[in-house]
């Protein structure tokens, strides 16, 4: 039970922290109001394309590649059970 | 046993979510914006991390890649092997993110000097080590053997990555923690930082995990066809 609501609202939790990764870049940036926080360092628009595309590498690496062992892992159990119902042995 | 599995998969992935929420927070919010590059170095708290992810995870294939060749148990291999996956993939993200950092700052994507160019070897011997078992049968000792070589010598290359800017001039910047006399961050940043680092070792560990239950149901899929052929 508790498995599975925590189970359920962990990739919404996740998209919530990719929603954050976009948001708190643009307003450490550009504030609340819009208006440019970012002091040295060249323009901030600039600076934020740059800032924009790191974080999403990062979180769009790390989120491919749990998605591809959660996917690989899925297609490996199927294909164990399958193996061990056919061997007649208890898939547990 | 599964159910108990299921719980504290849930449980830490949802930990993770949070500690990189905070991060997140940590990171755009209550760590000041440095002086002269401003809103860019940012990147600073998940490029630092992320090379510490990845050295980290190719010191664990080392250890466990000497534990294969001294106990042949596969485990080891298992366990070598997955780590070695989660480490190329952060080294990855260390090579993406810096040329994305150096744009603005240098001037420049790339540039040949120690740090980079030693960097750049380390991922493409891990990634000959995922070729190289990706090729062989999982069958036999030959992959684990292989494999296990690749993962120790492979590591001897890391102290050279970590040392090359102290060692060489290079365009990359001197260290800024232990850095001796001069080095050092803000106090919030520092704190910043440190929280990322743990966040993304916290993160490493999961993967971890999740990989080495992969591998551990690969091996016995394995198994069972190997039974099957022979029957």
């Amino acid at each position: 039970m508790i498995a599975s609501v925590v189970g359920r609202s962990a990739p919404w939790f996740l998209v919530a922290a990719l929603i954050l990764v976009v948001i708190m870049p643009m307003e450490c940036a550009f504030g609340a109001d819009g208006a440019s926080s970012v002091r040295p360092g060249g323009g901030p628009a600039g600076n934020t394309g740059y800032v924009f595309a790191a974080f999403l590498f990062v979180w769009g690496a790390l989120w491919l590649y749990l998605v591809a062992i959660h996917r690989g892992q899925r297609r490996m159990e199927e294909r164990l059970s399958r193996l061990e119902k056919s061997r007649g042995g208890d898939p547990s | 046993m599964d159910r108990n599995r299921a719980i504290i998969d849930s449980l830490l992935l949802l930990l993770t979510g949070a500690a990189m929420a905070v991060n997140l927070w940590l990171i755009f919010y209550f760590a000041p914006l440095e002086r002269t590059m401003g809103l860019i170095q940012k990147i600073f708290y998940f490029h630092v991390p992320s090379a510490w992810v990845a050295f980290l995870a190719f010191f664990i294939t080392f250890l466990m890649s000497i534990g294969y060749l001294a106990s042949r148990r596969d485990w080891f291999d298992r366990a070598a092997s997955s780590s070695a996956s989660i480490g190329t993939v952060f080294c990855t993200i260390v090579l993406v993110t810096g040329p994305i950092w150096a744009r603005p700052v240098w001037g420049i994507w790339w540039t040949w000097d120690a740090r980079l160019t030693s960097t750049l070897v380390l991922w493409f011997i891990y990634v000959a080590y995922l070729l190289i078992r990706s090729y062989l049968p999982a069958s036999g000792t030959k992959r684990g053997t292989l494999s296990a070589v690749v993962g120790i010598i492979g590591f001897l290359n890391v102290p050279l990555v970590y040392m090359s800017i102290r060692w060489w001039r290079t365009q990359h910047p001197q260290p800024v923690i232990a850095g001796g006399e001069g080095s050092g961050l803000e106090p919030r940043m520092k704190l910043a930082f440190f929280f990322s680092l743990a966040v993304f070792t916290l993160l490493y560990a999961v993967i971890l995990r999740y990989r080495m239950r992969q591998s551990f149901i690969d091996g016995r899929v394995e198994k069972l066809l190997e039974e099957r052929r022979r029957s």
